[in-house]
């Protein structure tokens, strides 16, 4: 009983003292208004206010086929990737109100797959996954030490305070798709269900209240989407003014299925990501409602950003 | 008993065979030394020492090891 | 899933340990056997099945010898002398074809998954030579996980049991054990069946004393493999894969600091083995003792993964050692020479072979065989030497126990065990060759001052290795002075205990090298 006590109270005194750290390591930013496990879990809360110029909110499509940081070489837009695997509709809007407190975009990219993710039933190793990320913010900060520590010595990173890569994910790996014309006009329309459709007009009416405008964009996907769900978005947002970008249909812009996709279709690899970054910010020069910040002194950080990226893509190389 | 120690001491000088108990153990033996060792002691004594005496607590002192040449003897 | 998992660490262990705990004595060996199949299928799915064969092959081999054995001795009793030899000759020869099948069975497998390519490719190649025209099909097989660990442990039963140095076991359900536990199962220790029968089926009631003690080496492997070895993996990878980029320097550090990378790693998985074992008061036997303060090769190895050097000693060593035509041919030689001469030939030998299978046991490729003859070689000048580096030191009147002149021969004994390293890890053997050959011919100081910095490690990554392998190498030259670190904390006072405690646990947490901008080291010896 005596050792039962003791090692509860051992316990109890490490967790009091990881908590502590936490708090010591996390990043200042933002940190009166969010909790640490907040800022763990919303990588755009590492951003500078008011910085971002559009948010590309989705699920694991959009961190494998939008690199903004590709996008911010050529057009000096600044995009961000609001993306988590398997991004539910409900996270998704919550992820939204979270970025908009801190930023003002110009646009708000909703990616289209979310929309038919099937909200009823959850993997149980994901829940814990995100419980994980909830309580174990540590796991994401605990290189700051390298800040507080021996300052003095070598150049100084900044680790986890700006994600370099903006929420984009790095995955070279090939393993072609072999689908033929997946975009069969034959199929049946298919619906998106009750909660998806709730939260997507309460993604819309927000975007509404904040004067920001709203498109729906299908990335290149040849494992899951048709053209029935492609109709399912037309129904949506029939009486909406709301642009829809599909760039399943016709291929515009121009994905090698042999080459540029990791899982036979379903997601683009770094290469088919290059190409949809590419066409994205054309295509967001076209809109005319952002300007490039490549010569601002209040982007600077972003090309220190992009060194970091390249260097990083470099070394994943290696690897 | 006296012979095993001249022999023993011929392979590894740097031992007081009369106290050591760790020969094997304490690494004074290593494995090829316990293969002159081995063969010096069939010829010497005519034994054959089968390999599955070569353990650590049949060698690891000149004692043991005269134990073990003993008892072979006997099954002969 | 590795030790070093969240999964192993904070599910799996603590689930074990729960379900251990409320089990009634009788059942808690049972836990074990279940948890180490669950384990087992998790990793390696429906490959569990040539654990059971194994198990079972040895199982019964082992009684099939032990029912011979039985009626021999019915047969002889009240025999004559001579009559008695040639019955107990005939049992002997049934023994050992039963044996020699056992042992054929349970290599076959391990060919099977780890050879078959590697024989193939060299089949192939000689195919080429003579202008063949077929070839063999090269198929990847996905191994049953630790197949090199379990079968060593399966064959080691099997000859115990036919030299009768131990009992064959008849409950099935402690031989199942015996080859799956599941801590030891991935990297090892290879244990012999009399180290640890009695603490496996005894089902310990879990106590304060084993957990504390148990979970306190855990911890210590958590400090060595995340702070050091995975903190070093970027350079090393780097290092060895891109031998032509890099200063000679740099490729010297990337060798030394594999070599670093390799302890850490293997040497913090046992203590995490060990010490998920201890929680349930089951003694493994230790795999390292300090091999960095060896004074020769021979002593490296019997400090550095001895329970393989152990297995290679009691079951190819001597019985090659004393096999009828090494017999005959070191008598030879005793007669030509003398029986250093005769020894020392025999020993050629056997070490031959031990160097042989080391090598290949490592994996099938040329820089692993090329790894063990480096070895062999290594031991047999030693050997050849002795001699006359004793009477050299007897004549420059050296003391050979001076401090200085250890001090020498432990640089002596690093240096060669980083240059085997290399080629151990090195892609191809003609990598290790170029990278061993540019760290002599491509010195370039300035280049190295520019690259040593951008390998992953910036300046505050190396001082926190020089720390953490203060720590790890006070440790280790404590032990080796004969104190025990562990008892001596514990009998410190409780805060100051917990101190310690306190600072391993947040090192590990806060030093450790995961998540953005590193890259934890695989298990290595799991695909041995």
């Amino acid at each position: 009983m005596k050792n039962m006590g003791k090692s509860i109270l051992f316990l109890v005194l490490l967790v009091v003292q990881i908590v502590v750290v936490s708090y010591l390591l996390a990043p200042k930013y933002n940190m009166d208004k969010y909790t640490v496990a907040d800022i763990s879990i919303y990588d755009i809360l590492g951003e500078r206010k008011d910085t971002i110029d559009v948010i590309a909110l989705g699920d694991s499509l959009v961190y494998s086929s939008i690199s903004p940081m590709e996008i911010w070489k050529d057009y000096g837009y600044t995009v961000f990737d609001c993306a988590k695997a398997a991004q539910l509709t409900r996270e998704g809007y919550q992820y939204l109100k979270v970025a908009i407190d801190t930023q003002h975009p110009k646009l708000v990219i909703l990616e289209a797959d979310m929309l038919y993710r099937d909200t009823t039933k959850l993997k149980w190793d994901y829940d814990i996954q995100k419980l994980g990320s909830k309580f174990l913010f540590l796991k994401k900060f605990h290189n700051n030490w390298k800040k507080y520590l021996f300052s003095s010595l070598g150049e100084d990173v900044p680790y986890t305070k700006e994600n370099i890569y903006k929420g984009f994910k790095y995955i070279p790996k090939v393993e072609p798709g072999t689908k033929v014309n997946y975009m069969s006009s034959q199929t049946k329309r298919k619906e998106i269900n009750p909660e998806n459709t709730e939260y997507f007009l309460k993604i819309w009416q927000l975007c509404q209240e904040n004067e920001i405008p709203l498109v729906i964009l299908s990335v290149p996907n040849m494992g899951t989407w048709n053209m029935g769900k492609h109709k399912g978005i037309e129904k949506l947002i029939e009486d909406k003014d709301i642009p829809f970008l599909d760039l399943n249909i016709d291929n515009p812009v121009g994905i090698d299925w042999t080459k540029e996709t990791r899982d036979k279709g379903r997601h683009l690899n770094y290469e088919g990501s290059i190409k949809v970054s590419q066409y994205l910010g054309n295509y967001l020069k076209k809109t005319g409602l952002l300007t490039d910040h490549r010569e601002e002194e209040k982007y600077k950080s972003w090309w220190e950003c992009y060194r970091l990226y390249r260097k990083s893509l470099q070394e994943e190389n290696y690897r | 008993m006296e012979k095993l120690v001249e022999i023993l001491e011929e392979l590894q000088p740097e031992v007081d065979y009369e106290t050591c108990d760790n020969l094997v153990d304490g690494r004074y033996l290593d494995s090829l030394t316990i293969l002159s060792l081995v063969s010096e002691i069939e010829d010497t004594f005519d034994v054959q020492i089968p390999t599955v005496e070569i353990i650590p607590s049949n060698f690891n002192s000149a004692k043991k090891i005269w134990e073990l040449i003993e008892r072979l003897q006997e099954e002969e | 899933m590795s030790y070093f998992t969240v999964k192993y660490l904070f599910f799996f262990l603590p689930a074990v340990i729960l379900v251990y705990g409320i089990m009634p004595k009788k059942i808690k060996p049972l836990v074990l056997l279940v948890a180490s199949y669950l384990f087992f299928f998790w990793i390696s799915k429906k490959l569990i099945f040539f654990l059971i064969l194994s198990s079972l092959s040895i199982y019964f081999s082992s009684l099939g010898m032990r029912r011979i054995d039985r009626i021999t001795k019915e047969k002889v009793e009240g025999m004559e002398k001579e009559e008695k030899k040639r019955i107990k000759q005939k049992g002997k020869k049934k023994k050992q074809i039963l044996l020699l099948l056992t042992i054929l069975f349970n290599f076959s497998f391990l060919f099977y998954f780890k050879y078959l390519n590697f024989f193939a490719s060299i089949g192939n190649a000689l195919f080429d030579i003579f202008h063949a025209d077929f070839s063999i099909r090269l198929v990847k097989h996905l191994a049953p996980i630790g197949i090199s660990f379990y079968t060593l442990q399966a064959i080691s039963y099997v000859v115990d049991v036919y030299h009768e140095k131990i009992e064959a076991e008849s409950n099935l359900f402690k031989m199942l054990l015996y080859l799956s536990f599941f801590p030891t199962i991935m990297e090892g220790p290879i244990a012999s069946y009399p180290e640890v029968k009695d603490s496996l089926y005894e089902g310990t009631r879990l106590s304060y004393h084993n957990l504390c003690f148990g979970l306190q080496r855990i911890i210590f492997g958590l400090f060595k493999k995340c702070i050091i070895a995975d903190r070093l993996n970027i350079f090393v990878k780097l290092t060895f894969d891109h031998i032509l980029q890099y200063s000679g320097i740099t490729l010297a550090f990337g060798a030394i600091f594999y070599t670093i990378l390799l302890y850490m790693e293997f040497s913090g998985t046992m203590d995490v083995v060990i010490g998920s074992a201890e929680i349930f008061g089951i003694k493994l036997p230790e795999n390292f003792r300090q091999p960095f303060f060896s004074k020769n090769i021979s002593e490296f190895w019997s400090r550095w993964h001895i329970t393989l050097g152990n297995w290679l000693k009691n079951y190819v060593f001597y019985p090659v050692s004393f096999s009828q035509p090494v017999k005959k041919i070191s008598s030879f030689f005793k007669k030509k020479f003398n029986h250093r001469v005769s020894a020392l030939v025999m020993g050629a030998i056997a070490l031959f072979a031990v160097w042989s299978l080391n090598g290949l046991w490592h994996g099938a490729g040329w820089q692993f065989v090329f790894f063990g003859y480096y070895h062999f070689t290594l031991l047999m000048l030693g050997n050849i030497f002795e001699p006359w580096i004793s009477l050299g030191c007897e004549k420059f009147s050296i003391h050979r126990k001076a401090n200085w002149y250890h001090a020498l021969q432990i640089g002596k004994t690093c240096l060669l065990v980083f240059i085997g390293e290399l080629f151990f890890r090195a892609n191809t053997l003609s990598d290790g060759f170029l990278m061993l050959q540019r760290i002599f011919t491509h010195f370039d100081l300035q280049q190295f001052q520019t690259e040593f910095f951008h390998l992953g490690l910036d300046g505050k990554d190396y001082l926190i290795l020089l720390i953490a392998l203060g720590v790890v190498f006070l440790i280790s030259f404590l032990k080796e002075r004969g104190v025990s670190i562990r008892e001596k904390i514990s009998l410190k006072t409780i805060s100051l205990r917990w101190i310690i405690y306190y600072a391993l646990i947040m090192s590990v947490i806060l030093f450790g090298a995961y998540g953005p901008g590193y890259e934890p080291v695989e298990p290595i010896y799991a695909d041995f």
